[in-house]
């Protein structure tokens, strides 16, 4: 069973974004409602990819990732970007922070799943 | 999740994005007029349009969604600096968030008229703004490029902005236990946030130790290292100074560059109350000045001065008396802020009645720019509320009724402020059924009470309108009696007319200025008086055997020193009253740095009361800085206490 880490304030989103990520096999997800929520649950469990907005409040996108990244026990999982078109500069910045891929809200079902997928090579 | 659940739970999130958005907006539109926008206010306003429009588009909501993109866009616009609106688009903001919440609450039903509406709203609101150069940091501080990686474009923007500004910035570290570390940051996140601004939070270096966590946060603050030392090392932080900005740039280039995001002017923050305090130092400066003119001009004809030299003297004397009238008046006009976020509210308000009773009402505004003291506006929130939503449920008829009585089914309700001299008008008038004067008689002679010239106005009457047969009958709400209590109690008054059947008008006639004071009521002489309780050290009771004459100086022993001792009665001028019992009530007042007692007759209470000024141009009394309104239409003057005190020392 698969861990995913889904990182995002709108609770309706943050919903969705799991509901279409379980329909996967052998796949489940803990959310967060921020970057600081994020932190706290990574030492709790093992995370095999994290899902994460950029907008939020506390700890952004964007300074969750560099923990992430620097951290050595977290450094090598997977990260990909939940971003709007408005937030593409931001998004050029995650990836060079070292975030894996990203998606771009609105997204259809089936692209946030196959992004899923490839980064947990199911 | 099928579809009908995420819509549902979009709506419900979208619904208190809003109302949050739209009390986020308020404190906007006060802060923008008072001339500084919070960063942190603005950012978390651009924030939930962001959201709104995230949640839109996942649930298919174009309509919404377009509204949201484009209101976020410009927010974006603003929090970045490149967009400086006005009062006007600001007061907009409210109407594009009501709008949101419009067709949030009828979502996916089709709000196409509102949606387009509110997207030719946004439009015009727009406009460019040169962007203010951003100066790089290189060199003013001490910053790696690793970390304004990790910045996003906002909050780059926000630490430029600071630069520019000449803000101190400090890099606070701090390490955590990593199982529970969430406490502790957020702890010393409220701390900075609330005495500067957090711009970036990032991971801390060298933590050897796997089971704990570093943070580094960017903070900017306009306090000195000795204060933010303290400050973060009560988190277990450790904050480092890493601005260094050269003096001479201090002074010159951001005194003249256009002013940064959400600025009108650069400005400070001022307490009300120190603005109070101002105004009546300035009253009592210019009590001394006219003082001294008039011993100079005594004195001239004794001088020898030529007839020319005294003209002159009086002709100062003149000056400076109009600069200290002109000073007072500028210090009482910072006081005064508009009625537009009032009405903002007030219109929310009546939407939101409106649709919980199913009638259809227009809330019109006129006179949003008319200016009143911040004390007034604050005390007529709740009277204006509650006339509002009186003139929505009781006044506005049911849409049938309306229908029935060939009118509009949409009711009309005008809020309006008019400004008259030294008093404004506020009005809120409906076009519904009026008022049933024959009701109001009828319950008037039940209880016995006197009919007065105007027999409306008994609708103010204690008690009176919550009589539920008036209330229905008349067209009233309850609690009429309050809104008057309350107006009146600041030296306003209210009023009504009403035609049957065309509708009713319910105004408050409020005065422009108003001074805050803690003041103590007290009787000397018969009649009531205040004094300002920041002129007072204590109250005593002083034997009346212990008061010693001695050379036409009178003491009593207070605490093991003898205080000079004084009667307000006589202080006033006022005529001696049979003296009663073997204790005399005394304030223990401040003069300067001495304490002097000042009997009376009796002690009444403190309260925190508006001081009305005795007018600009009117005749300045000696010894009194204003007066109380008290109940029963009563007035206690208050007293100027320090200078009365000192005019009893002179002679």
């Amino acid at each position: 069973m698969k861990n995913v880490l889904v990182v995002e304030d709108s609770a309706a989103i943050r919903a969705m974004i799991v509901s279409i990520v379980e329909t996967l096999p052998d796949i489940k997800c803990t959310d967060a409602e921020d970057g600081l929520a994020a932190l706290k649950a990574l030492p709790t469990e093992k995370f095999d990819a994290i899902l994460t907005d950029i907008n939020m409040p506390g700890l952004t996108g964007l300074e969750l990732i560099s923990f992430v990244r620097c951290h050595p026990n977290y450094k090598s999982i997977p990260i990909i970007i939940i971003s709007t078109e408005k937030t593409e500069a931001d998004r050029q910045r995650g990836l060079a922070l070292g975030a894996s891929d990203y998606i771009t809200k609105p997204f259809a079902p089936g692209d946030l799943q196959r992004v899923v997928r490839e980064h947990l090579g199911l | 999740m099928d579809d009908s659940s995420l819509l549902k739970q979009f709506v419900a999130e979208a619904a208190d994005l809003v109302e949050s958005l739209q009390a986020d907006l308020d404190g906007l539109a006060e802060q923008h007029a008072a001339g500084r926008v919070n960063p942190g206010l603005l950012n978390r306003v651009f924030r939930a349009a962001h959201s709104i429009k995230g949640m839109a588009g996942m649930a298919g909501l174009e309509e919404i969604r377009d509204v949201a993109h484009r209101f976020e866009d410009l927010l974006d616009e603003m929090r970045m600096g490149r967009f400086r609106p006005g009062p006007a688009a600001v007061a907009a903001f409210s109407d594009v968030a009501e709008g949101l919440g419009r067709l949030v609450a009828e979502a996916g039903r089709g709000g196409g008229r509102e949606a387009a509406r509110l997207v030719a709203l946004v439009e015009s609101l727009r406009s460019e703004a040169p962007a203010a150069p951003e100066e790089d940091p290189a060199g003013a501080v001490d910053l790696d490029d690793s970390v304004r990686k990790t910045l996003t474009e906002y909050e780059e923007h926000r630490l430029l902005e600071n630069i520019r500004e000449r803000r101190p910035l400090y890099d606070v570290r701090v390490a955590f236990d990593l199982m529970a570390f969430d406490t502790g940051f957020r702890a010393l996140n409220d701390e900075l946030t609330s005495t500067g601004e957090v711009i970036g939070t990032l991971p801390g270096v060298g933590t050897a130790d796997p089971m704990q966590i570093a943070f580094r946060i960017l903070y900017a603050t306009d306090d000195p290292p000795e204060v933010v030392g303290p400050r973060a090392a009560a988190h277990g932080a450790e904050a480092r100074l890493i601005s260094h900005y050269p003096e001479a740039a201090a002074a010159g280039p951001v005194a003249e560059e256009e002013t940064p995001a959400g600025l009108a002017a650069p400005s400070v923050r001022v307490e009300m109350l120190e603005l109070g305090e101002l105004a009546l130092l300035t009253q009592r400066l210019a009590l001394r000045a006219s003082e001294l003119i008039s011993v100079y001009s005594g004195l001239a004809p004794a001088a020898g001065l030529t007839a020319r030299q005294q003209f002159d003297l009086k002709q100062q004397g003149r000056v400076i008396e109009r600069g200290f009238l002109e000073l007072e008046e500028r210090l009482v006009d910072l006081r005064l802020v508009p009625l537009g976020s009032s009405f903002a509210r007030a219109r929310r308000l009546a939407r939101k009645v409106a649709l919980e009773l199913g009638r259809e009402v227009e809330l019109v505004t006129e006179g949003d720019e008319v200016r009143l003291d911040k004390a007034i506006v604050d005390h007529i929130a709740e009277p204006l509320a509650h006339l509002i939503s009186n003139a929505v449920d009781h006044g506005v008829e049911p849409p049938a009724a309306r229908r029935a009585a060939g009118k509009p089914e949409a009711g009309r309700v005008l809020l309006r402020a008019e400004s008259s001299g030294s008093r404004v008008v506020i009005s809120v008038t409906d076009d519904g059924r009026g008022l049933d004067a024959g009701a109001i008689l009828r319950a008037a002679a039940e209880r016995g009470l006197e009919v007065p010239a105007d027999p409306l106005s008994l609708i103010f009457e204690p008690g009176f309108s919550t009589a539920r047969e008036v209330s229905s009958v008349s067209g009233r709400g309850v609690g009429l009696d309050a809104v008057a209590a309350s107006v009146r109690a600041f030296g306003g008054d209210v009023g009504v007319a009403s035609e049957p059947g065309r509708g009713s008008t319910f105004s408050l006639n409020l005065p422009t200025t108003l001074v805050l004071v803690s003041a103590f009521l007290v009787e000397a002489g018969g009649f009531p008086y205040a004094v300002d309780v920041n002129h007072l050290s204590e109250l005593g009771l002083v034997e009346r055997a212990a008061v010693s004459d001695s050379a036409g100086r009178r003491t009593v022993p207070w605490r093991g020193e003898r205080l000079p001792f004084v009667s307000m009665a006589e202080m006033l001028n006022l005529p001696p009253r049979p003296e009663a019992g073997p204790r005399l009530p005394c304030l223990i007042a401040r003069a300067g740095d001495r304490l002097a007692a000042v009997a009376v007759d009796r002690f009444v209470e403190e309260r925190e009361t508006l001081v009305k000024t005795l007018g600009r141009f009117g005749p300045r009394l000696k010894g009194v800085t204003g007066a109380i309104d008290l109940e029963g239409g009563r007035v206690a003057l208050l007293l100027d206490m320090p200078g009365l005190l000192a005019g009893q020392a002179a002679p």
